[in-house]
């Protein structure tokens, strides 16, 4: 397949994954807020059991070739530490990262979120414009 | 189903789905928020099909608009927050859910990004700014 097809396809497992979520547990499917639930112990089993999950997703898309194979990472361990952190503070002050917002928040018509993603992305691109490209 | 066990599910539909789109490889990430530069499109696929089949099934089963979202304000701290992660998705090319998939992938690039994130995530409890 080609890459865009191969987007096309994650794009639907991961909408999908994000309905049944929603419909079953009438919550909005938002990783960082999981992480985060798990971190402060609220709502401790859904959000262990997600982060679970997602760990099993990727040995399974590890070990069936579905992904993760060529991971060409083209930053350093240092980039990724300052990464890291940025990421993890702006999704807990935005309340939301790219999952809940991006996609549950967009598809709702949430001004919060289409502001948040907007943002992510044009605040993400200016950080590439300085940072570098691959 | 189990509250637990429709979580698990979840996330590992959730987690193939972005492996097998892209959104975990860095490179890939970065080249789609390379505007200015060599610019790869496809990632803009991620999320045409994932807002396609959440918002159809979300519509069907939510027939009128939830009044509550549109009385949310926009404040200074979801601005300043989308800024910062912005920045550091674009520093390293990942994010929340992609991050902690690719931690299968046993590169040490993903493990200091995951555990930075950690502290990023706790940050804002531990100033006390946010509960």
């Amino acid at each position: 397949m080609n890459s865009w097809q191969n987007a096309l396809l994650g794009g639907v497992l991961i909408g999908t994954a994000s309905l049944f979520f929603y419909i079953k547990l009438n919550k909005i499917l938002g990783v960082s807020g999981l992480i985060k639930q798990a971190l402060i112990r609220t709502e401790k089993r859904i959000s262990i059991v997600f982060i679970a999950g997602l760990l099993v997703a990727g040995w399974l898309a590890k070990s069936f070739d579905l992904g993760l194979a060529s991971m060409d990472f083209s930053r350093t361990n240092t980039e990724a530490a300052i990464g890291g952190l940025l990421v993890g503070l702006g999704a807990a002050l935005a309340n939301g990262c790219t999952s809940g917002h991006g996609i549950c928040g967009v598809s709702r018509f949430s001004p919060r979120s289409i502001l948040a993603i907007l943002i992510f992305i044009f605040s993400g691109a200016f950080s590439v414009f300085i940072v570098g490209g691959v | 189903m189990a509250k637990a066990m429709v979580s698990f599910l979840s996330a590992i539909v959730f987690g193939l789905g972005l492996a097998v789109s892209g959104m975990t490889e860095p490179a890939k990430v970065i080249g789609f928020l390379d505007f200015l530069g060599n610019w790869d499109p496809d990632l803009i696929f991620v999320m045409l099909g994932a807002i396609a089949v959440f918002s159809t099934g979300y519509w069907i089963v939510e027939s009128k608009k939830d009044s509550a979202l549109a009385k949310q304000k926009l404040d200074r701290k979801l601005i300043i927050g989308s800024v910062i992660f912005g920045a550091g998705w674009g520093v390293a090319g990942l994010c929340p859910g992609p991050a902690i998939t690719s931690l299968s992938s046993g590169s040490s690039y993903v493990y200091v990004f995951v555990s930075t994130m950690l502290v990023g995530i706790y940050l804002p409890r531990l100033l006390l700014i946010q509960k």
